[in-house]
């Protein structure tokens, strides 16, 4: 069976404690080393960048963009950089039903046989920092009659 | 939750269920066709006690008019929401309350192991903020006049639509009576990917 190990490594965005971020509208840059174990007799290996949703509901995704790294079979080591647009939305969420998950995904895609891939998970979301407008409190007032 | 528009599908659904199942009964009676009839029934009856609740609710105030934002919103942004409504009958009012509501909507489908399957939708309604006016009697012709200002929460998220999750938000106002089923008026916003200021 095919094998290739495979090394992801993402640049740029802002590192925090849900992971990296990028900004919608911003890009991803990043680099794959494909390390092949002999010869893989692979169509081509590509990067994408994608979202889905988890949770209660079936899932939803869209793969944003995708970028190819290489085409033809793997005979040796292959480090290869890349650039993907991250587009406007959908943000990252989490909530009760509904989790949008991002992630930037290499593929080496294997005729006839189950593709080899290695994901980071990124979040994609506006920076939100500084001081919140403060939300109007809630009220209770006797009716305008 | 489904809103009133909503509800003639599994009226008319669970109609034809009935209708067909009984036609079949009638014409070479089976199990098949007592399967189908309990299903309309089961799709039909609270569909139509839903709808008949809404229509009791209408007959003791009027349909409200309301001012609300017709251009999409960004996350963070204030927007205001005037709302007039006025009694047809004497109601005891126990409280009106108007919220805005981030609501989470998923769709799944399982299989029934008979080669159908059988799709479910969830509904989760968050309330973002919420504003209550006290309850009171109100007499026909009486009329609330209200302004409130929301804002779409900072830390919020845009309007999502795929194809079987969806996240929006929505202006509700709930007058609840005394003895008589809600009057429940929603407004859906549109909320843009894109933060204020």
């Amino acid at each position: 069976m095919a094998d290739v190990d495979i090394e992801l490594t993402l640049q740029g965005g802002e590192v925090g404690d849900g992971g990296r971020r990028y900004e919608p509208g911003s890009t991803v840059q990043g680099w794959a080393r494909l390390t092949p174990e002999g010869t893989v007799d692979c169509r081509r290996v590509v990067v994408r960048l994608e979202w889905h949703t988890e949770g209660r509901g079936d899932s939803d995704k869209k793969c944003a963009d995708e970028v190819e790294l290489a085409s033809g079979p793997l005979s040796g080591p292959l480090v290869q950089s890349f650039t993907l647009p991250v587009p406007q939305q959908p943000w990252s969420y989490a909530g009760h039903y509904i989790h949008i998950i991002w992630r930037v995904l290499v593929v080496v895609d294997i005729p006839f046989s189950r593709d080899i891939r290695t994901e980071a998970p990124i979040a994609v979301a506006p920076r939100r920092t500084g001081r919140l407008p403060k939300v109007p409190p809630r009220v209770t007032v006797p009716p305008d009659v | 939750m489904l809103k009133p528009a909503g509800l003639w599908i599994p009226i008319v659904v669970g109609s034809a269920l009935v209708v067909l199942s009984v036609i079949w009964l009638l014409i070479r009676p089976a199990v098949a066709p007592v399967f189908l009839l309990a299903t309309g029934v089961v799709i039909l009856v609270p569909a139509t006690v839903r709808a008949l609740r809404g229509g009791v609710a209408r007959m003791r105030v009027a349909v409200p008019e309301a001012d609300v934002p017709d251009t999409p919103l960004r996350v963070g942004e204030q927007f205001s929401v005037s709302y007039r409504q006025e009694w047809k009958r004497a109601s005891e009012v126990s409280r009106i309350r108007f919220e805005l509501v981030l609501r989470e909507t998923a769709k799944y489908t399982t299989s029934d192991g008979h080669g159908g399957t059988h799709t479910t939708t969830k509904m989760h309604d968050e309330v973002a903020q919420d504003f209550a006016l006290a309850g009171q009697r109100f007499e026909p012709g009486q009329t609330i006049n209200e302004t409130y200002t929301f804002q779409i929460p900072a830390n919020g998220m845009h309007t999502f639509t795929g194809y079987n999750n969806r996240i929006e938000w929505y202006v509700v106002a709930c007058v609840e009576m005394a003895r008589w089923p809600d009057y429940r008026w929603e407004h859906e916003l549109t909320v843009l990917p894109e933060l204020v200021g």
